[in-house]
């Protein structure tokens, strides 16, 4: 991309030069984050976009090579800080696996529950955000009231509000008790009444519509070629979910669906996920019916050792598949750790969305796309 | 197309593999040479596979450069490695698979690994500056060979 400073208006249409560039970002409040995009603009639309990544990068990869597998736990959840919890469990259910460790079940039904009520907060605060995005105030106040309750309640059992570091390999940091679990039935209750008010406010407002009907259309093969996952991916057709694709933990004695979009557009993402907190509140009672009594963490060794080899651990993380792969060498300090994180593959694939579509456009695929960039750049 | 197939199209093409196994999570792992990586990937665009992701794994005397790809109709999951040769070059994948692009350039920074054909060959994550850093690579004496590593005995 060049810009030449000319002048005559009909020279620069002639030269193909009347295009400039858009600087949009690092601190830019659509970007959700440290994320900077060059635009190169034909009048308002867009033309070309260079992603620039990178601002908030931590090397975490790094950082797990020099230090006990095990205390690395809270560096998982700082990746994606909004749906810290699914980095938690595929990072320990990876050691699990490597070192074959059995996990008790009522530990891995406390994994569930917290996850699904992670996730649950996580595209709470992407549908706010989102149609803040979009220029309507009123969504963003309901969320943070609904979303609220949530960290109330994980807060009381983890202890932290965002950045958690709660399971643990073997099994969880602490048992739920009772009130724990009333608690969470009346907000499962309230969210599902809920439900209904974003129907009115949102989903049938003409404005919303306009803006995301056809806006963005991330086509099968586009989402194929840059491995783009999650509801992002569902919106487009593709029935992949890891947690049914490939069911881990207790995944597979629950009931439920996975919502898919058809034309892959921005209302298909949103309505995707929408569907999704549907299927996590049926997640969440049907775990909380059939949890069974027992221990909540397995004897592990205080020096874990892993076997020398190679493996990876796919879970379904909100914004699609978290894939870590961890290479031994037989001590307790992984060789190599990989996290595929899932925004990554996502963003990629925003230069090709996005050519030739209307800058304002633009803002509304980055919100329906629910990015996180430390996740990208961790 | 069911996955028996792809493996069988697969197989033609990693003739010169070294060991073949089947991991936990992974349907299907193979060693690929470096001239062959393009058209693997090829074979597994047209049964629609995706590209999950690309990255490197630095052991004596040469980085491997590993591959994960996976189907979401057939539910199934390959891996492949490549063991670079002493030019640590490797071809790009970026225009069949155009999420490698990322990949590739963030390996390429992280281990020093040159992808041949990448178009953009800008660094994606670290500073423009040192282009030399490679952080991922390990320090002089400190990287294991292929076997202390379980790479090739599992």
């Amino acid at each position: 991309m060049t810009f030449k400073n000319e002048t005559e208006p009909e020279n620069l249409e002639k030269n193909g030069q009347h295009k400039f560039l858009l600087n949009m970002g690092p601190q830019h409040p659509s970007t959700h984050g440290v994320l900077r995009l060059v635009l190169e603009m034909d009048g308002e639309y867009v033309t070309g976009i260079d992603p620039v990544i990178g601002y908030g990068h931590r090397m975490h990869e790094k950082i797990a090579e020099v230090r006990p597998a095990q205390s690395f736990l809270p560096n998982t959840a700082r990746m994606d800080y909004v749906c810290a919890l699914p980095y938690n469990h595929g990072y320990v259910s990876l050691l699990e696996q490597m070192t074959g460790i059995e996990v008790p079940e009522r530990a891995e039904y406390i994994r569930v529950i917290t996850v699904e009520l992670n996730r649950l907060a996580s595209h709470l605060l992407w549908l706010g955000t989102f149609l803040l995005d979009l220029g309507a105030f009123t969504p963003i106040l309901y969320c943070f009231d609904d979303r609220e309750h949530i960290l109330d309640i994980l807060e009381s059992l983890t202890g932290s509000r965002l950045t958690y570091s709660f399971h643990r390999v073997g099994g969880v940091y602490k048992d739920i008790d009772d009130s724990f679990i009333e608690k969470s039935r009346e907000f499962m209750k309230r969210l599902e009444k809920r439900f209904n008010v974003y129907d009115k406010l949102v989903t049938g407002n003409i404005i919303f519509r306009k803006r995301a009907e056809g806006v963005g259309i991330v086509t099968s093969d586009i989402a194929r070629r840059y491995g783009i996952t999650g509801p992002n991916l569902r919106g487009s057709g593709i029935s992949y979910d890891v947690r049914k694709a490939f069911p881990y933990s207790v995944y597979d004695k629950f009931d439920f669906e996975i919502p898919v979009g058809k034309n892959g557009d921005c209302l298909d993402r949103y309505n995707v996920r929408i569907n999704e907190m549907k299927q996590s509140l049926r997640i969440l009672s049907q775990a909380f019916d059939m949890i069974p009594e027992g221990d909540i963490r397995a004897k592990v060794p205080k020096k874990l050792k892993i076997p020398k080899g190679q493996s990876s651990f796919s879970v379904e993380a909100a914004r699609g598949e978290l894939c870590y792969y961890m290479v031994s060498d037989g001590t307790d300090v992984p060789y190599r750790l990989k996290a595929r994180v899932p925004s990554y593959g996502n963003l990629s694939a925003l230069a090709e969305i996005c050519e030739g579509m209307l800058l304002a456009d633009l803002v509304a695929v980055m919100g329906s796309f629910d990015l996180v960039i430390p996740e990208i750049d961790r | 197309m069911d996955t028996g197939k792809v493996i069988k199209e697969i197989e033609k093409i990693s003739a010169k593999s070294e060991s073949i196994h089947i991991l936990p999570g992974v349907e299907y792992e193979c060693n690929t040479a470096a001239e062959n990586i393009r058209e693997f990937a090829s074979v597994l665009y047209k049964n629609n596979y995706m590209l999950l992701f690309v990255t490197a794994v630095h052991i004596e005397p040469y980085p491997v450069v590993v591959y994960q790809f996976v189907c979401p109709e057939t539910k199934s999951r390959i891996r492949a490695r490549v063991f670079c040769g002493e030019n640590k070059s490797v071809p790009t994948i970026s225009d069949i698979f155009n999420g490698a692009n990322w990949y590739e350039r963030e390996v390429m920074e992280f281990f020093g690994i040159d992808f041949n054909g990448l178009e953009d060959k800008r660094t994606l994550i670290l500073d423009e500056s040192d282009k030399n850093l490679n952080p991922l690579l390990k320090k002089e004496g400190k990287a294991l060979s292929a076997d202390e590593t379980g790479f090739g005995n599992n």
